[in-house]
């Protein structure tokens, strides 16, 4: 179990003395936030803990070990792909299905003929092949690979993005979690502050942005007509919206919005990456992780083939394979690669056996994730598989360990623990180990 | 055993479960005698403590709070103006009764009652909107609260035919009722349970055996898919089986001990009705009223009196023990009559002091003042409060884009699915800003949300343009229906010479609606 109630929760330390919003800014000489950090104000903003978070840490800072990682693109399957006909081909069995495999670039590897291109980079990514999970559930699922914890109802967890930004973010001014083509999970106890950045596509966060910039001078106005209110009842919350507030002004003119403008690319790399909505996730993935955004999600969805799995993957691997093989030879060229996990995964796998439908149906008990980059290694298999897929033969991965593993590499301490507002103790993995082989 | 009993023994005289009910039912309060009351008990804390209350709200804070708290939207112009207007002393009480008989009440209680019960979002297997339908109709008939809850906890059958039963589906899992008995003892008793599922929960006294003892009283019960998935008349039973049932053990995975059905209070199932036992149970102990009565009471004045709201435990008592019994007890004694307590708390001086925060001498003080009301704290809408105050200020019903009901559901829906998430973590902390920034940029970009503004568009604007012809005039209306309230001098300064330097055109009008729509004044229920 990973809760272990340890303390009642602390009541929250209301700020003393009253500031105006303006006073704020004017004292504050490296922004609002860093003056509030240096306040050791900010946890009264975030709701939560980060006080105890943060004094835990320093405590516990002989467990965490240096980052190798600063930043991670999750490239997220929705419906749950094939591994058979992704990254763990059988030939031969009776399972194997349509697709024939085909030699990569590291001698041994094998993948499906349906990513040829991820064929050529295979050394820079290796392929977990004995990810279980149990869950055979869509939501639920999803939720497990997004927090590598079991979903419960009454006992909600933060995202990872959520946490890697929480624990890594050295300024808020801009979004450290941002999900591309997808809702994502959300920060929970952690505080608005680390909730995703929900990017439905490039074109239209710019002209979101775009548009706030427009409403430029009423929103001044809004902030000068909301003064006296804000003096009368000063208060966590009308900071807490202050703060959002210029977060949002900062955010207008900045790196972030700049990111946004696919266009700045060469037109040759943007038709690599592919002129569709997971291609151009993918070149902005890129483009946040320059800019310094910790985590970045973007979602392929399609996987859930029941019926006509063969047309299905075909046509899916067609838009992931350039998109894919483009992000991880870019990151690679610009020097990111080293610093950025790049994450293939889904919530499940799909059965061995081809259903009469030629469909393949949910498969929880041995699928394939694909990681590399971030200081892990490459063209490595780590498990097996049996010869028709049915079960784990070695290596068996389970989602909490993915997750030590990952913040390992940001030189976050797998086991650290968090209060939850209901007074509990809270380990970061639900007991996770780190993945040596990916070392 | 003796262990056990020990434990129990101690559940029933701190928590005071099983504890006699004091009832006195010769002396039924007034809801005028039991706002009197509640002044004097909240007073007197004061007074020792030496807190500096705040000042009573005016008429405008006083209506737009009790607008939001009560039908859950904010007064339109017209209905502040003649609020103001009205000579008549007993104006408040008045438009407090109003609003408790009116149709919106009943819509916006039963939404609340929803969100309680079942959450903001339509789960898998059931149906919030039944559920809420039949809270509307039990509010309606003026269902007492403990009949409504035993009608909750006993529903069988079909989902679409007895409403009711949506509130089972929504947590019961077949063999596992973990989740279902943590939503009841949560709302119901406002005991969370959560900790003693996994692990005797360590600061309190509660242990597994009382989890799984109270989760054992719906193992028997069971939900059922009639129809396949893809049938559109596909829909879910709740079903009993009681043959033997009193003698039933519940073990779960990982526990190691079965427990037969036992209330918390150690008392045994008395009969196979495994469930009609378990709400009699409920309902009977003085623990159900003192729950209801703190939920109600923090939903008027953002904190309870034991606080979090539903966080009964052995450290966490309330501020203000006589406060609370008062309260519990009068509540029951007028047969849990739910319009009662909301009359009897609207109607209080407490509720009708500003938010303002007066100044305190030190800041102990300050947070005690926090802590026992002595001023109103800022309350965070709730989405679907928050899109009915657009749409209530900005005269939404009567643009031409959405004077459809149709059009403008779906709006409605579409907000709340938004931001309806944000609230779905049920130990949030409700006092809590909770919007993150990209949401805050979708609301200000989200052009319809702003329809109202629109000049000859058919909203606010629209009719100040054609209706009112000086600035000032019309700022003062722009203040009036957004902001519920007169400009000061300076802001009206500001406003004027905002216009002119955009050269008083329509346009500056809407923009200056903009920034009052996008103040904390008017995300903050004050």
């Amino acid at each position: 179990m990973t809760c272990s109630c340890g303390g009642h929760r602390p009541r929250l330390p209301e700020m003393n003395g009253r500031q105006t919003r303006r006073e704020f800014i004017t004292t504050s000489a490296g922004g609002v936030l860093g003056f509030l950090l240096g306040q050791g104000l900010l946890p009264a903003y975030s709701g939560l803990w980060a006080q105890d978070g943060r004094t835990q840490t320093q405590r516990s800072a002989g467990k965490s070990s240096p980052a190798r990682a600063k930043h991670i693109i999750v490239l997220w399957m929705g419906g749950g792909p094939s591994q058979l006909d992704t990254w763990d081909p059988k030939p031969g069995s009776k399972n194997q299905g349509e697709f024939k495999p085909i030699e990569t670039r590291v001698r041994g590897i094998q993948i499906s003929e349906t990513l040829p291109k991820m064929a050529q980079v295979m050394d820079k990514v290796s392929i977990i092949r004995g990810m279980w999970t149990g869950e055979f559930e869509h939501f639920r699922a999803t939720y497990l690979l997004h927090t590598g914890q079991k979903f419960r109802e009454s006992f909600p967890f933060p995202a990872a993005g959520s946490m890697i930004s929480y624990e890594t973010s050295e300024s808020l001014e801009l979004p450290g979690y941002v999900t591309i083509g997808m809702k994502g999970f959300g920060p929970t106890f952690l505080g608005y502050e680390h909730a995703p950045f929900v990017i439905d596509n490039p074109g239209q966060a710019l002209q979101m942005l775009r548009e706030v910039a427009s409403k430029k001078r009423a929103l001044d106005l809004s902030d000068q007509l909301e003064q006296e209110f804000n003096d009368a009842h000063e208060c966590n919350n009308t900071r807490k919206r202050d703060v959002f507030y210029d977060r949002i002004t900062k955010i207008l003119d900045s790196p972030f919005s700049k990111a946004l403008d696919l266009s700045k690319e060469p037109e040759q790399l943007r038709n690599e990456y592919g002129r569709n909505g997971f291609g151009e996730g993918c070149l902005l993935a890129r483009r946040l992780v320059e800019i310094g955004t910790r985590f970045v999600e973007v979602h392929l969805g399609g996987w859930d083939t029941h019926e006509n799995n063969f047309d299905a993957v075909r046509q899916r691997c067609s838009v992931l394979d350039p998109a894919m093989a483009t992000l991880i030879k870019d990151l690679d060229q610009k020097g990111l690669l080293k610093e950025t996990i790049v994450l293939w995964m889904g919530e499940f796998g799909r059965t061995p056996e081809v259903n009469d439908k030629k469909g393949r149906d949910h498969w929880a008990n041995g699928f394939s994730v694909v990681i590399g980059g971030g200081g892990l290694a490459g063209g490595r298999v780590i498990g097996e598989t049996d010869k028709d897929g049915m079960s784990v033969l070695r290596g068996m991965v389970k989602p909490a360990d993915l997750m030590a593993t990952i913040f390992k590499q940001f030189g976050m301490d797998p086991n650290k623990k968090y209060y939850s507002p209901q007074g509990s103790l809270v380990k970061a993995t639900d007991g996770g180990t780190i993945i040596k082989e990916l070392l | 055993m003796t262990r056990i009993l020990g434990v129990l023994a101690a559940v029933v005289t701190m928590v005071g479960l099983g504890a006699q009910d004091r009832g006195r039912p010769d002396r039924k309060l007034l809801p005028t005698q039991l706002s009197k009351k509640i002044d004097s008990i909240v007073h007197n804390r004061w007074l020792t403590l030496r807190l500096n209350p705040a000042p009573p709200a005016d008429d405008y804070e006083f209506l737009r709070r009790v607008y939001i708290d009560v039908v859950g939207r904010a007064p339109t112009y017209d209905e502040t103006l003649e609020f103001i207007k009205s000579n008549d002393k007993l104006k408040r009480e008045r438009k407090i009764e109003q609003l408790i008989e009116s149709e919106e009440f009943i819509e916006h209680w039963s939404d609340v009652w929803a969100n309680f019960l079942y959450g903001y979002n339509n789960a898998e297997r059931s149906d919030r909107g039944l559920l809420k339908d039949w809270l509307a109709e039990q509010l309606k008939n003026g269902t007492p609260y403990h009949k409504l809850v035993r009608e909750l906890l006993t529903a069988k059958g079909k989902h679409t035919e007895n409403k009711a039963a949506n509130f089972i589906l929504r947590w019961l899992e077949n063999d596992r009722p973990d989740e279902l008995i943590k939503r009841v003892s949560r709302v119901f008793l406002g005991i969370r349970l959560n900790c003693a599922s996994c692990h005797d929960h360590p600061l309190d006294i509660w242990k597994q055996e009382h989890f799984y003892g109270m989760a054992a009283f719906f193992y028997r019960t069971t939900w059922r898919q009639i129809g396949k998935d893809d049938d559109p008349d596909k829909h879910w039973v709740v079903e009993d089986d009681y043959k033997n049932a009193k003698n039933i053990k519940y073990r779960p995975q990982g526990f190691t001990k079965a427990m037969g059905p036992t209330f918390l209070d150690g008392r045994p199932a008395a009969s196979d009705m495994l469930r009609e036992d378990f709400a009699n149970m409920l309902v009977s102990n003085p623990q159900f009223a003192r729950a209801i009565a703190n939920r109600i009471w923090a939903h008027f004045f953002g904190r309870g009196i034991v606080d979090p709201m539903d966080d009964f435990t052995m450290k966490n008592k309330p501020v203000i023990p006589d406060l609370l019994d008062e309260l519990a007890r009068e509540f029951r004694e007028n047969n849990f009559d739910f319009k009662y307590m909301v009359r009897s708390i609207a109607n209080t001086k407490i509720y009708q002091q500003s938010s303002k925060l007066p100044p305190q001498k030190d800041d102990k003080t300050e947070a005690q003042a926090a802590q026992l009301w002595a001023h109103m704290p800022l309350k965070v809408l709730p989405p679907r409060v928050l899109f009915n105050t657009i749409a209530a200020s900005t005269k939404l019903d009567h643009t031409d884009r959405f004077s459809k009901a149709r059009e403008l559901n779906k709006l409605r829906n579409d907000f709340v699915r938004l931001l309806a998430d944000n609230f779905e973590d049920e130990f949030a902390d409700p006092r809590e800003f909770n919007t993150s920034v990209q949401q805050l940029m979708r609301l200000m970009t989200w052009n319809d949300l702003y329809a109202g503004l629109a000049p000859g568009g058919g909203g606010i604007v629209t009719k100040i343009l054609r209706d009112v012809p000086a600035d000032k005039e019309r700022i003062r209306h722009l203040y009036l229906a957004i902001l519920v309230r007169e400009p000061s001098e300076k802001e009206m300064q500001t406003c004027v010479q905002y216009l002119e330097k955009n050269g008083n055109s329509d346009a500056a009008y809407a923009e200056i609606g903009f920034a009052l729509m996008n103040t904390s004044e008017f995300f903050f229920n004050h």
